[in-house]
């Protein structure tokens, strides 16, 4: 039996199940907050009758981490599967964790005890049951690195650092909550969110690579020079966040040179675009090829906003929620989609979830521009004498809003209830 | 050596100096002072109550301060500069459309919540004037 036939039949595990549907139920909750946020957004008259933003803006982001999470979870037991290793961590035990954080995080945002931290909203303390989770999982995956390293050795090296990096930033973040030098508090604050999202990006695209490649053949590890490049600007770009703050100035610099040489980043994913995924089921293949035209975007775009005098006009606005839009539902998402799909060929004919694909990328697509436009409209308004005076014409820009917004959250629940059908042996 | 073996190795190698490299990045970031005077910190609990007045009322679900926060209202990081202390306390108590209200607060907690946006009011200029602005310090 073939690596990828064990993966298929081990995958029909209650875990598995569970998995997928609490990938289908955070992502449902974080739809239904981010059309809620849409409307509040441009219809603020509406906070009367609409819950509370203190609220649904938490569980949003609680939605999208918790959502990932899943999704690196059931991933990364395929590409275990795949490399017909066992692994000593449980996939339901995993699994049940990330429920209970999921659920004890969504009770108190809820009944209003969140940390008001930006983006870890659930109590500070809450933090360590996915910290604790995380560092299970990395030590789980590192006693099974030969295995994984067969399939390929670059796949499970970045796999192996988002494991790693993740909980770091978590933890860098819940030390440095009670900081009151402001200018220092937010230098740790954006480099600690930075990390967490460049862990959880970093082990999406090591799965993703664990996932397409066949035993022996997959992507060796990068060359020395391309490792180097790529260890700086994972740990030193988040200066550009904020460089208008007290920060030093020599992290600036160095923010600087690092989110610069992202462009050789960019330049390889767009000249690797053509050679890349052209094996396996149609589903998963447009999706990966969608994930890797998102992930040129979201590197392009992170250049962009880090040349200074672009900063200055589009950081704070709502260009930046777009770049990280197309980088967590463009790239992350849909890699997920795709795994989740990858080892089932006979989906190819699937008429409905291909037309969702390409619905989730025209909506992802429109969204993006939309707030783009927003962006560069709030950027150049709000260095008048009246800084607020941008509000009611970015409100405008943005009325399509909720409309695409309902829209994209359709293909994604199509594709999130085929991945559930899939489990079910339906076909 | 056995090529998978030296693959593994060699994943371990890389994975580890890149770890060491974020402790080490972590340490600098946590040290490294700042080029333009930050906010001394002063004695008892006045400072870390505005902290938490700031954060228990949800106050970055809509507002940023440096960009940083929700994008629904406008960023206040020198809202006192540019409109006043009076200004963000009308605000407060009246909830203008889209804002809610927040008139059961106490007056205290009104208090902290605008001294804590004075304090970062102090810590630098955002969003900037023009696009000429100093990025890396200096003067316009």
């Amino acid at each position: 039996m073939n690596s990828s036939s064990v993966a298929e039949q081990d995958s029909r595990t209650i875990a598995d199940l569970l998995g997928r549907v609490g990938i289908l139920i955070t992502l449902m909750l974080t739809l239904l907050t981010g059309i809620i946020i849409s409307v509040l957004t441009t219809r603020p008259s509406l906070t009367t009758t609409l819950p509370a933003m203190q609220t649904i803006r938490p569980l949003h982001t609680l939605g999208t981490i918790a959502l990932l999470v899943f999704g690196i979870n059931t991933l990364r037991d395929i590409a275990m599967k795949r490399a017909n290793e066992q692994g000593m961590l449980p996939h339901w035990f995993t699994t049940t964790l990330i429920l209970v954080f999921f659920i004890s995080a969504f009770l108190a945002i809820a009944a209003g005890c969140g940390s008001g931290l930006e983006y870890v909203g659930w109590p500070v303390r809450l933090t360590w049951l996915p910290v604790g989770l995380f560092a299970l999982i990395a030590i789980d995956t590192v006693r099974s690195m030969r295995s994984l390293c067969h399939l390929s050795p670059e796949g499970t090296w970045l796999l192996v650092m988002g494991l790693v990096l993740t909980p770091l930033g978590m933890i860098e973040r819940v030390v440095s909550a009670e900081d009151i030098e402001i200018t220092r508090s937010l230098t740790i604050e954006w480099h600690a969110l930075d990390t967490i999202f460049a862990g959880i990006n970093t082990a999406l695209y090591g799965l993703a690579i664990l996932l397409v490649s066949e035993p022996e053949k997959g992507r060796p590890l990068r060359a020395r020079g391309l490792y180097l490049l790529a260890a700086f600007a994972l740990l030193s770009t988040f200066g550009h966040h904020h460089y208008m703050s007290g920060q030093s100035s020599t992290l600036k610099w160095v923010a600087f040179l690092a989110s610069m040489l992202g462009m050789i980043s960019f330049v390889r994913h767009v000249w690797a675009f053509r050679r890349r995924h052209r094996r396996g089921d149609r589903v998963s293949t447009s999706l990966f090829a969608s994930a890797s035209t998102w992930t040129a975007f979201a590197v392009g775009s992170g250049v962009l906003l880090a040349v200074p005098q672009v900063n200055l006009l589009l950081h704070g606005t709502h260009a930046v929620v777009g770049h990280a839009m197309g980088a967590v539902i463009g790239a992350d998402v849909m890699i997920i989609f795709a795994g989740l799909f990858s080892p089932r060929s006979t989906l190819s004919n699937d008429r409905l979830l291909k037309r969702g694909v390409v619905v989730l990328n025209v909506s992802l697509s429109l969204m993006v521009l939309n707030l783009f436009v927003a962006g560069a409209a709030k950027g150049i308004l709000r260095m008048s004498d009246d800084p607020h005076s941008y509000l009611s014409v970015v409100r405008t820009i943005l009325s399509p809003l909720p409309i695409i917004g309902f829209s994209m959250s359709v293909s994604l629940l199509i594709l999130a209830c085929r991945s559930i059908r899939i489990r079910r042996g339906s076909y | 050596m056995n090529p998978e073996i030296n693959s593994t190795r060699r994943v371990a190698q890389r994975a580890t100096l890149v770890i060491l490299g974020y402790g080490l990045y972590a340490l600098v970031c946590a040290r490294t002072p700042g080029d333009l005077p930050g906010i001394s910190p002063i004695p008892g609990d006045l400072k870390q109550s505005q902290l938490h007045a700031w954060r228990a009322n949800g106050c970055q679900s809509c507002h940023s301060l440096f960009g940083l926060g929700g994008h629904t209202g406008p960023d206040l990081t020198n809202v006192i500069s540019r409109r006043s202390p009076e200004y963000v306390r009308t605000m407060m108590l009246a909830g203008p459309p889209g804002m809610p209200s927040f008139q059961h607060l106490e007056d205290t907690t009104i208090d902290e919540i605008v001294g804590y946006l004075s304090r970062v009011d102090q810590a630098a200029e955002y969003p900037p004037h023009s696009f000429s602005a100093p990025v890396f310090g200096g003067h316009e």
